[in-house]
């Protein structure tokens, strides 16, 4: 296996984790897991009324 | 000190969400038909000497709220009371847009009047008496056109002067025969040390349901108070709402509306600009004709490989484009297809093509030169850009759908389309209103769903968000060009992709109305509501929201490729290169890495296991090898859509050439396993139709349980997956045979009676309870 192989299969790997991890923090986050930044939605804030709700706290 | 807050407040359709993004530089979404914004949306505005927080609230005639939406408007002024309240009137329909103004003057918080669209009127030859108007109400007034970013500053000097001020509540009120029981519910709670006295004392007595609910003592008080005065003193008698409502007008034709200049007297029944389009576009018989015809317009832009038909009315040119294509050059090919010139979504769809193969070679080579193996090569050529690329390849393609769709909305044609389909769409059970969130549907189901919130009816509302994933987003439109390239490479005459697109849209949306039908006829009967829906001027698109609306969609697609794509990707390339003992089934054969065993992977025997369930549908057990890379694709689609056309560019290298003539990218690919598994056309039909009415995407998936909740949504997936069975079923079994169609005919007709005899009985248990 040369040096190339390893870094495909580690690029590969980290990029499985990196989305995971990414979508998992997202929705801690009380942010969409679907990858949008809903920066332009009109409804936005029903995706986030956890979020809304601590910051009201 | 706290943040200064302003809340934009004023009537559906009057720029407040287009002056929220030029304060704020944000880039919400705007469009030209009331009801875009159905939540209230945060911005800060930077650009003063002290921040200021921006909230953009949904649009409201009034402040007695009907829908989920205008509570929200509703509740936010009355709870969380914002340093100042800019009041957004549209100065086209000043006196319609003032009812609002005179009801938020009942409330003490400091308020602005922002006049907007005053280019529009200038342009029409009228002008308001700024001056004259800010006297009369007692506040500032400035005038501002937020689409062209004008006088948007002074507007916020204004507002931040009065928000360092007071403001008493004031009522135009004063005078009117009830007024008596205003004052005395207005001491009342005065007493009681509750915010806004005059505005609730007025709600009250106008009845208001939650008014009436929050405080009984008061209300049945005033009840007695216009029992004993209201006899005779006026002419709407008891009914204190009509006798509001009218005192408010009269005030504003008497009092507000003389600044209101008209620059000429306009005869009676004189038509506008806007009127006389309107007579054509909305025309009681042309307009459904008109509008499937610019329906086609938008598809055949997008999609066809013969553009205007030339190929089809100049012979020599078609020859001329048969020439070309015969050359197999990717360059050329971007313009000509061998039927004719290509359309300009098809031209972009090609130029993608061509560049993301040619990275596609570059990455080949590059790994090959460095000493990659042939797995490692397979696993980036093969199994990530292979989806990836086919994904992005379909980018400029639905950019140019978005974008014509955009310029249908930006103006204001679509809302005159949700106008002449209500006559239709409440044969089935729901208003034309439904139509607005239905359309936004074809761009992403998630903000299609939460817009239902501006229907008023529940059982409306539910049925509306069942069938918003039946209209086809941009992540589906990659399946619908594919598999219709796929299908026509797979027929000798046939070569219209545009037509097929068309014909899968609108077959989408015949499920939907007939699922609509449905619904309303079983278990969400109901009265369809009314439809009242105030048409927008027709403007010219502005160039700045049309990018904007791209930006946005073209971001949220990039990032998913990026994302959920390519892991996809990877995890299908790992799981059909890898057998359950972990053995590697990628074999070297004349110098290339070759998987000639995927059935023997574990993707591959998990796709062999749910095969069957689809063989109903015509993409089951009777295909040949590699079949259940259609039933793999079908499920990996219930992530994200992207992934069906994702799975075939990331197995579609497995098969073997000998079976295939071409290897190409994007449409390619799903015609690689379209000659490998030996599907037919019918089965091709029902696969697409399958994943546009299966279960949609996660997160739309999401979105629809908070918009449901509980036992509804759980009903809703069972909807869903049924109806993309039967649906799948119905075209495949009549698609190919053609007799089922009357098995079918005879369970729709017994489906049919069962459901009139069904509602029979329930209607005579509804008489004989009453």
């Amino acid at each position: 296996m040369t040096w190339i192989d390893i870094l495909i299969i580690v690029l590969a790997t980290l990029a499985v984790a990196g989305v995971v991890a990414m979508v998992i923090v997202r929705k801690k986050q009380g942010k969409p897991s679907c990858c949008s930044d809903c920066s332009s939605c009109a409804g936005c804030s029903a995706c986030h009324t956890k979020k809304q709700e601590k910051t009201d706290e | 000190m706290d943040q200064l807050t302003f809340a934009l407040a004023g009537n559906p359709n009057s720029g407040k969400t287009t002056l929220f993004n030029v304060l704020t530089g944000s880039t919400a979404h705007v469009g030209n038909w009331p009801g875009v914004t159905v939540d209230k949306k945060e911005g800060v505005y930077k650009k003063g000497d002290e921040p200021v927080a921006i909230m953009d609230l949904p649009g409201i005639y009034s402040l007695s709220p009907y829908t989920p939406e205008e509570v929200i408007a509703r509740n936010y002024i009355l709870k969380e009371r914002p340093s100042c309240i800019i009041n957004i009137v549209d100065a086209t329909n000043l006196e319609r847009n003032l009812y609002l103004t005179t009801q938020l003057l009942e409330v003490d918080i400091p308020m602005v009047v922002a006049l907007n669209m005053t280019d529009v009127l200038k342009k029409q030859g009228d002008s308001i008496d700024v001056a004259a108007l800010e006297e009369a109400l007692g506040l500032p007034v400035v005038e501002i056109s937020a689409l062209r970013e004008e006088g948007t500053e002074e507007l916020m000097r204004r507002a931040i002067e009065a928000a360092k001020t007071t403001r008493d509540a004031f009522s135009v009120l004063k005078g009117i025969p009830s007024y008596g029981a205003i004052e005395n519910a207005e001491i009342a709670f005065k007493l009681k040390d509750i915010q806004y006295p005059l505005f609730h004392a007025v709600k009250l007595v106008e009845k208001d349901e939650l008014e009436v609910k929050s405080h009984p003592a008061e209300a049945s008080a005033a009840v007695e108070y216009l029992k004993k005065n209201m006899k005779d003193a006026s002419p709407f008698g008891e009914d204190t709402e009509a006798e509001i409502a009218d005192a408010r007008y009269k005030y504003i034709v008497e009092n507000y509306a003389v600044a209101l200049k008209r620059g000429r007297e306009r005869k009676l029944g004189e038509l506008t600009r806007s009127d006389k389009v309107d007579r054509v576009l909305t025309n009681k018989w042309a307009g459904i004709p008109i509008f499937l015809a610019i329906l086609f317009a938008v598809f055949h832009l997008t999609f066809s490989e013969n553009f205007l038909y030339l190929g089809s009315m100049i012979p020599p040119f078609a020859e001329f484009c048969e020439g070309i294509a015969a050359m197999e050059n990717p360059w050329l090919s971007i313009f000509f297809s061998g039927d004719g010139l290509n359309s300009p979504g098809a031209m972009l769809f090609y130029l993608m093509e061509a560049c993301t193969g040619q990275i596609g070679d570059w990455l080949g080579l590059g790994l090959t030169s460095m000493g990659a193996a042939g797995w490692a090569v397979g696993l980036v050529c093969d199994g990530v850009w292979g989806g990836v690329a086919s994904v992005l390849s379909f980018v400029p393609q639905i950019m140019t759908l978005f974008l014509l769709f955009s310029i249908l909305e930006d103006s204001g044609y679509m809302a005159r389309v949700a106008f002449i389909l209500d006559r239709l769409l409440r044969r089935f059970g729901v208003s034309g209103r439904a139509f607005m969130p239905m359309i936004m549907g074809f761009g992403c189901s998630i903000p299609a769903m939460i817009n239902t919130r501006t229907l008023a009816d529940e059982k409306e509302r539910a049925a509306t968000v069942r069938v918003i994933p039946f209209f086809s987003c941009g992540a589906k439109a990659p399946i619908l060009t594919a598999v219709a390239g796929a299908i026509i490479a797979d027929s000798a005459n046939f070569h219209s992709t545009d037509l097929i697109v068309y014909g899968m849209y609108l077959l989408g949306v015949l499920v939907a109305i007939l699922s609509l039908l449905l619904m309303r006829s079983t278990t969400m009967r109901g009265k369809t509501p009314p439809f009242v829906m105030e048409l927008p001027t027709y403007h010219m698109p502005r160039f700045k929201n049309l990018m904007l609306h791209l930006w946005d969609k073209l971001k949220h697609y990039i990032q998913k490729a990026f994302t959920i794509i390519l892991v996809s990707c990877i995890v299908i390339w790992v799981l059909s290169n890898f057998s359950w003992n972990w053995t590697f089934l990628m074999e070297e054969v004349e110098g290339e890495m070759i998987n000639q065993q995927m059935d023997k992977s574990i993707l591959g025997s998990i796709g062999m296991l749910i095969q069957p369930i689809f063989t109903p549908l015509g993409f089951g057990s009777q295909l040949g090898p590699w079949g259940w890379v259609f039933a793999v694709a079908a499920i990996t689609g219930l992530i994200a859509k992207e992934n069906v056309v994702a799975t075939f560019g990331a197995l579609a290298a497995c098969v073997p050439v000998a079976i295939i003539s071409s290897d190409v990218e994007g449409v390619g690919e799903v015609a690689t396993m379209v000659a490998a598994t030996g599907i037919n056309v019918p089965a091709l039909i029902s696969f697409i139709m399958f994943n546009m009415t299966t279960i949609p995407c996660f997160a739309a998936v999401a979105s629809a349980k908070g918009e449901l909740g509980g036992k509804r949504f759980a009903w809703t997936l069972v909807f869903w997956m049924v109806t993309s069975y039967v649906v799948g079923s119905v075209i495949y079994t009549v698609g190919t045979w053609g007799w089922p169609a009357l098995i079918w005919a005879a369970a729709a007709a017994a489906a049919i009676i069962g459901i009139v005899i069904y509602n029979k009985k329930a209607d005579k248990k509804a008489k004989l309870l009453k």
